[in-house]
């Protein structure tokens, strides 16, 4: 050959991606397939699994109240989250995005990611020593007079909620502040020169422009918050009307394993619906803006 | 009724602990009139524009509108109009939407906002555009917009950031005129910052000079180009010779090792600076006041411009007509006369 083969840009691309696509489909796509075929698969008394094919797993979910009351607890759960998250988000990802002071920023950014940074272990321990019977809240409240006896507030959805929320709430934050920054800060200024309060400004002017950050922060949470598992089962205990907990007790303790993947995929395909309608959403705003 | 009279006294603005970055004792803008604010950048022509439109709070002073402090208003209170120079239209708002944007922030009814938006329109030429996104539009149409969202709330003061300055040079020089005609009809005042001395002479009926933080000269562009107070502005405007050097009697300086015929009427011994306009310099080949070296020629279509050592280390910069025939005899490293009237001498202070 007169001229050696040299690999164009694209093929060059492509080669370096090779590993990583390698990876991704030997750890995930396999293991899924896997696992789809496992939900449609029948068991015995036993719950061994048999070959052949049965929908039985799919119209349990729906139709057993044991379990369709936790498909919906979970999904009540991780839309609640979801808003909780949003709205508290906002304050803080505006102080991250916008202060001038870089002392705060930093702090407020180390309080913010220290649920990421923290074992998940040690962060729900955390909790049950703040949250029990003889904990530094309720003393807290006896010594102030405010309850008379020490309040039993673990195991309760409130507190399960709480939870959720702590560890969630980094991803809205750190996805709100990314597009609370590409907004031109003029923009603020033309909307006070106007004549617009902060309500106003907010409402017209932050709140529509960073409306596709809030929305993928808000798919994020959505997902994460629907199969959680571990926080809930640590802080809660195991017996919880929750999705993942129901999946982790069928595998784990009952060893019906395609049940535990039907439900996966049932929690799977709500989560793909959801991002799909906020990603026609936020392409839809996106699309008007130009 | 409001007529738009802006007073400036005792203006000291800073941030942190740093000094002070403007220090203003007095300015006031007149009722329609079109006031520039002109200097180089960090001058303190934004933070003078920032701190009247209320995004920037002074460590002391006073800002009064119509006789009103506004000192201590929030920039939503203070009803003031407002350009960028980056022109801040809302992306996710169509032109009338943009322009509708402050009429519903005074709660006017839907008819009238209609109304208004449609005038506001027709007076920056832009009736067809309602309905465009911002996106969709050129910068010149983007910086009409910008106008008209400022002027369709009717505020009796107008403020413009270097809002001509993203635009080119052909452009820039239609929206002056465009700019001075509105402002002419409404009758508004105008506060216009830029950093461009071509751009402040023509459109305005006062310049304010600021260097350092400081108000170096106020007059109309007549006065502040043709007697300017200190060698700084006869610098920055119009780019005028500077002469330093020290009186040796009232009709001549020595610069360095050479005297010049300069008439100064300063006692002997006496620094002194001396600003001559470009133009007012006249280099022919023989005969003139000074004797000097061409060291550059340029032909720059409307004028020659000519730079002419008259002693050592001492050049004058001259600007002749096109149709000046001496000049374009004259060969640069040649031998020249220069020479100019008494009266173009301005003896200015030195900053």
């Amino acid at each position: 050959m007169a001229r050696g083969v040299r690999p164009t840009g694209r093929t060059r691309g492509t080669l370096l991606a090779l590993p990583a696509t390698a990876f991704l489909v030997i750890v995930f796509a396999f293991p899924l397939v896997f696992l789809l075929i496992l939900s449609f698969r029948p068991t015995n008394e036993y719950n061994e699994t048999l070959d052949g094919f049965t929908l039985d797993q799919y119209v349990a979910i729906f139709t057993r109240d044991y379990m369709s009351s936790a498909l919906l607890n979970s999904l009540q759960i991780a839309a609640f989250t979801t808003v909780a998250c949003a709205v508290l988000a906002y304050p803080v990802a505006w102080i991250l995005a916008r202060s001038n002071a870089s002392v705060l920023r930093t702090v407020t950014f180390l309080i913010v990611v220290s649920p990421l940074l923290t074992s998940v272990v040690v962060r729900s321990y955390g909790w049950r020593v703040i949250l029990s019977a003889n904990g530094p809240l309720n003393s807290t409240l006896m010594a102030l007079g405010i309850i008379d006896e020490p309040v039993s507030m673990l195991l309760t959805q409130p507190v399960v909620l709480l939870t959720i929320i702590h560890v969630l709430l980094p991803f809205a934050i750190i996805t709100l502040t990314t597009a609370l920054r590409t907004i031109d800060g003029t923009l603020y200024r033309a909307s006070e020169s106007l004549g617009a309060g902060p309500v106003r400004t907010f409402v017209t002017v932050t709140l529509p422009l960073s409306l596709p950050g809030l929305l993928s922060g808000a798919m994020l949470v959505f997902a994460l918050a629907l199969g959680i598992y571990v926080t809930p089962l640590l802080v809660g205990g195991a017996n919880q009307t929750l999705v993942g907990l129901r999946i982790y007790e069928q595998v784990m303790t009952l060893f019906n394993q395609p049940i535990g993947a039907a439900f996966s995929y049932v929690l799977l395909a709500i989560s793909l619906v959801v991002i799909a309608a906020m990603t026609w959403i936020s392409r839809r705003l996106e699309v008007k803006r130009g | 009724m409001s007529t738009g009279r802006i007073e400036i006294s005792g203006l000291r603005v800073g941030y942190g602990d740093a000094p002070d970055v403007l220090r203003i004792d007095e300015l006031t803008v007149e009722p329609g009139e079109f006031l520039s604010v002109l200097g180089p950048s960090g001058c303190g022509k934004s933070t003078l524009l920032n701190t009247i439109a209320g995004f920037v709070s002074p460590r002391t002073g006073v800002i009064a509108v119509d006789g009103n402090d506004v000192t201590v208003l929030p920039t939503y209170r203070r009803g003031l109009g407002l350009v960028f120079q980056s022109f801040a239209l809302f992306p996710h708002m169509s032109v009338a939407r943009n322009l509708e944007y402050g009429l519903r922030a005074r709660r006017i009814g839907r008819l009238e906002r209609a109304e208004r938006v449609e005038q506001a329109l027709h007076v920056v030429g832009l009736d067809d555009f309602a309905h465009r996104m911002p996106h969709q539009l050129s910068g010149g149409q983007q910086q009409r917009v910008a106008l008209a969202r400022a002027i369709v709330i009717q505020p009796s003061v107008l403020l413009l950031d270097e809002s001509l300055s993203s635009l080119d040079a052909k452009l820039r020089r239609g929206m002056q005129r465009e700019l001075r005609e509105i402002q002419r009809k409404l009758g508004t005042t105008m506060i216009f910052v830029t950093h461009d001395q071509d751009e402040a002479l023509t459109m305005s009926d006062r310049v304010a000079l600021l260097a350092g933080g400081r108000l170096e000269q106020l007059g109309t562009p007549e006065e502040v180009y043709q007697s300017p107070r200190t060698a700084f502005v006869a610098d920055f405007v119009g780019a005028a010779n500077l002469i330093r050097g020290v009186a040796v009697d009232e009709n001549t300086i020595s610069v360095g090792s050479a005297s010049l015929p300069v008439v100064t009427g300063m006692r002997a011994g006496e620094r002194v600076t001396v600003a001559l306009r470009s133009e007012a310099v006249r280099v022919t080949p023989s005969q003139g006041r000074v004797r000097g070296v061409l060291t550059y020629r340029a032909y720059s279509g409307d004028h020659w411009d000519l730079r002419v050592e008259v002693a050592e280390g001492v050049y004058l910069q001259a600007k002749a007509p096109v149709g000046d025939a001496d000049v374009a005899g004259l060969a640069v490293g040649g031998s020249v006369w220069v020479s100019w009237s008494d009266g173009d001498l301005i003896v200015v202070e030195e900053s």
